[in-house]
């Protein structure tokens, strides 16, 4: 019989390390508790990227992701639609601003920032937003904005869960994916090089 | 034309124009485009039809008007040829 992981009241990214761990062990099927839909939509990104099909039932206020071993082999990342000029590089934003002078200027800075890279050559792969940085591409109409260029360029965005449910901005989301910790520093692992603002 | 830009003497007149303008107009914060370098690095972009409506309600806030040019940008194959509209 499949093994359940009960996973509920766990905080991003706990179910997806429990499953990640379950696969590792060998498991061909299994079938992991929520009680969120972060966490259902990260598991199923999960499943993607290690092989598995994901089908999802929910009950009251339990959301149940089953894994299965579907025979294919690991998803392959797909290179964007429009192929990113820059090289494998990721960009790590930590803070809604740049800088630690002053908190205005560091508002605009940021926001030049992303304006000149969406409308430059060399994009990241990634970009990552975790703690303050979160409020950007949720709360800042001007970068988000430009964040919607650089996903339509190709650039993937991942936004950490657990910063957005910290600042209960999560509703608020404008632009990227809801994200974990297990993904985000995926990332930053695979790249050759990241750029932490 | 495809946009204007509004550069400023130095940085607080441009972040005073940005907190003026927002809410009244769409406005885009930008680095100064190197084409024009007697200004401070940040502009303020608008879009062309809302040049003249963001020179009033500047001029109606009491904002010195010898701190700032609007320009019109055009770009073309990378390269941005601007002109003076105002200052």
């Amino acid at each position: 019989m499949a093994a359940i992981i009960d996973a509920k009241g766990k905080a991003c990214p706990m179910p997806v390390l429990m499953a990640k761990k379950e696969i590792d062990g060998g498991s061909d099927a299994f079938t992991v508790e929520v009680d969120n839909e972060t966490a259902v939509r990260n598991l199923e990104k999960l499943a993607q990227s290690q092989g598995f099909s994901a089908a999802v039932s929910q009950g009251e206020g339990v959301y149940s992701v089953s894994f299965c071993r579907s025979g294919e082999a690991p998803a392959v990342r797909q290179a964007p639609a429009v192929p990113a000029a820059g090289g494998n590089w990721a960009l790590f934003v930590g803070h809604d601003i740049i800088g630690d002078g002053d908190r205005e200027l560091g508002t605009n800075l940021i926001r030049m920032f992303f304006y000149t890279l969406a409308q430059g050559d060399d994009l990241p792969k990634a970009i990552l937003f975790m703690n303050g940085g979160v409020k950007l591409p949720a709360l800042d109409d001007q970068v988000a904005e430009h964040l919607k260029v650089l996903e339509g360029r190709g650039c993937e965005i991942y936004v950490c869960g657990t910063c957005l449910n910290f600042f209960g901005i999560a509703d608020q989301l404008k632009v990227g994916s809801v994200s974990n910790m297990y993904d985000i520093s995926k990332q930053m692992l695979d790249a050759a090089k990241v750029i932490t603002l | 034309m495809d946009y204007a830009l509004i550069v400023f003497a130095n940085t607080h007149y441009a972040m005073t124009a940005q907190k003026t303008l927002g809410g009244k107009l769409p406005v885009v914060i930008m680095p100064t485009l190197r084409e024009i370098s007697k200004s401070c690095g940040i502009s303020v972009r608008v879009a062309e039809g809302d040049w003249q409506a963001a020179s009033q309600i500047l001029r109606e806030s009491g904002m010195d008007h010898t701190m700032y040019q609007i320009y019109s940008v055009q770009g073309k194959d990378g390269v941005n040829t601007v002109a003076l509209l105002e200052g």
